[in-house]
Order: structure tokens, then C-alpha cells, then sequence
């Protein structure tokens, strides 16, 4: 068994392939790109969010406050209106 | 760049060692030059992270060896997805090793095969343990073992390797 295993100490270390590290830098790069790009992407959507939660919750209180100009007894019920 | 020149030490003193574990391991040229860029681009990102609880080597060898095992994994996946599996001896593949002399070729093209038919942790160990000639200990380190189970995996290695070949 050893014999068969020191044939592996045999295999000799082996140069790295050319432009090897410049690769690795070129992948370094566009791997940061694409996660500023994701950071971007994911501020961008939150904004978006936030927004249209703002627009929502600005809508209905305006319309609150439209409904409670025009009906000044808006929460009048029969009741009510019979002790009037 | 956060630390190019940093960066570039740790590529010329780990580099080469990285490029030849993945080589091993794999056993393909294209495989093992993909895995060495991702592996060091891993080692970009970690390496502020870097806790010194082990030796920058052992380190660099358990990302290595991690990101081998997740990429025989992954093959292993697609080619189950590819082709339905009858054999398991269709599993030996023809590989050149740059790193072997043309007389040695066909007996560790052999071994190579019948390591490949080992279970990815106890084929890890012994090529860490032959090729690079790491101790127990730090073999334990990069496997995240302890020393015992270290030693037990290296038995079973050997006694399957043995098994194999006796066939």
C-alpha cells in the first residue's frame, strides 16, 4: 500500500497558469460591481417603498379629513339623529 | 482595491499551493484554474475576518479544500441530473497530470482513480497527508476534525485504497 501511495509523492508542483492573479483581479472587480449594483438596486427599491407607503397613508388621511369637512356629523346614527 | 499590495504577498506565497491542491483534487486543468480564482476571491473577502485562531496556511487550505468539496459536489449533482448512473466505474476519468513525468503517467493516473473512489473527506486527507505532507494536526485544522478522527479517516482511506486495488 505504501508503495502504491508513494507514487503520489511523484506528482510534481506545477507552475500556475499565466495571467492567473490578473483574472483573479478582473474577478475581484466585477464581483463588487454587481454587489454595489445590488446595494443600489435594493436603496432604490426601499425608496420606492417607502414612497408609495407614503402616498398611501397620505391619501386616505386626506380623505379623512375631506369626509370629515363635508359630513360634520359624520359618526351620526339613527339614534343620535332621534335626539336631535 | 482594499489591500492590493497586501493581497498580491498573500497570491505569490499561497498561490501556487492553492493551484495544486485544486488540481489534485479536481483533476482537471480548466476546473482547477475556475476554482483557484474563486478561491481567491474568497480569500479577498474573508481575509479581514481573518481571526489568526489558526495559521494563515491552514486557513487558505480549509477555504481550499471547502470550495473543492462544493465543487465535486455540485458535478456530482449535475451529472446525476444529466445522465441516470448504472455504473459506479464510469466514475474514472482520464486526466493528464501536468505535474507527472511521462514514465510515471500510467501508475498514478491508477492511484488518482482509485482515490477518486474514496468518499471526498478521506480522499481530502490523504492527498493533504502524500502530496502536501501535512501533519495530523493540521490536516485536523483544515477538516475542522479532531486529531482521532483524523487518524481513523486516514485508516479507512488506506483500507479502502487497499480493497480497491486488491480487486
Amino acid at each position: 500500500m505504501k508503495t502504491e501511495l508513494s507514487q503520489l509523492q511523484k506528482i510534481e508542483q506545477v507552475e500556475v497558469p499565466e495571467m492567473l492573479f490578473e483574472k483573479i483581479q478582473i474577478k475581484i472587480e466585477y464581483r463588487e460591481r454587481i454587489s454595489r449594483f445590488h446595494t443600489k438596486l435594493f436603496l432604490a427599491a426601499a425608496v420606492l417603498v417607502f414612497i408609495v407607503n407614503l402616498s398611501i397613508v397620505g391619501q386616505h388621511m386626506f380623505q379623512n379629513t375631506s369626509n370629515s369637512e363635508s359630513e360634520p356629523y359624520s359618526y351620526s346614527t339613527l339614534n343620535y339623529s332621534l335626539y336631535e | 482595491m482594499k489591500q492590493p499590495i497586501e493581497f498580491n504577498e498573500l497570491y505569490n506565497q499561497f498561490g501556487k499551493i492553492v493551484y495544486n491542491v485544486t488540481l489534485n483534487y479536481l483533476q482537471n486543468l480548466e476546473e482547477a484554474e475556475e476554482a483557484t480564482q474563486d478561491i481567491f476571491v474568497k480569500i479577498y473577502r474573508k481575509i479581514e475576518g481573518f481571526q489568526e485562531q489558526s495559521s494563515l496556511k491552514t486557513w487558505i487550505y480549509r477555504i481550499t479544500i471547502n470550495h473543492c468539496l462544493d465543487v465535486i459536489k455540485s458535478k456530482k449533482i449535475r451529472m446525476r441530473v444529466l445522465f441516470s448512473r448504472q455504473n459506479k466505474e464510469d466514475d474514472s476519468i482520464e486526466f493528464n497530470h501536468p505535474g507527472v513525468v511521462l514514465e510515471q503517467k500510467e501508475a498514478v493516473s491508477e492511484i488518482l482513480n482509485q482515490l477518486n473512489q474514496l468518499p471526498p473527506k478521506q480522499k481530502g486527507a490523504l492527498l493533504l497527508k502524500v502530496i502536501d505532507g501535512l501533519s495530523q494536526k493540521e490536516i485536523a485544522e483544515v477538516l475542522d476534525l479532531s486529531e482521532k478522527a483524523v487518524e481513523s479517516l486516514l485508516s479507512r482511506a488506506r483500507v479502502n485504497m487497499k480493497k480497491q486495488l486488491n480487486r
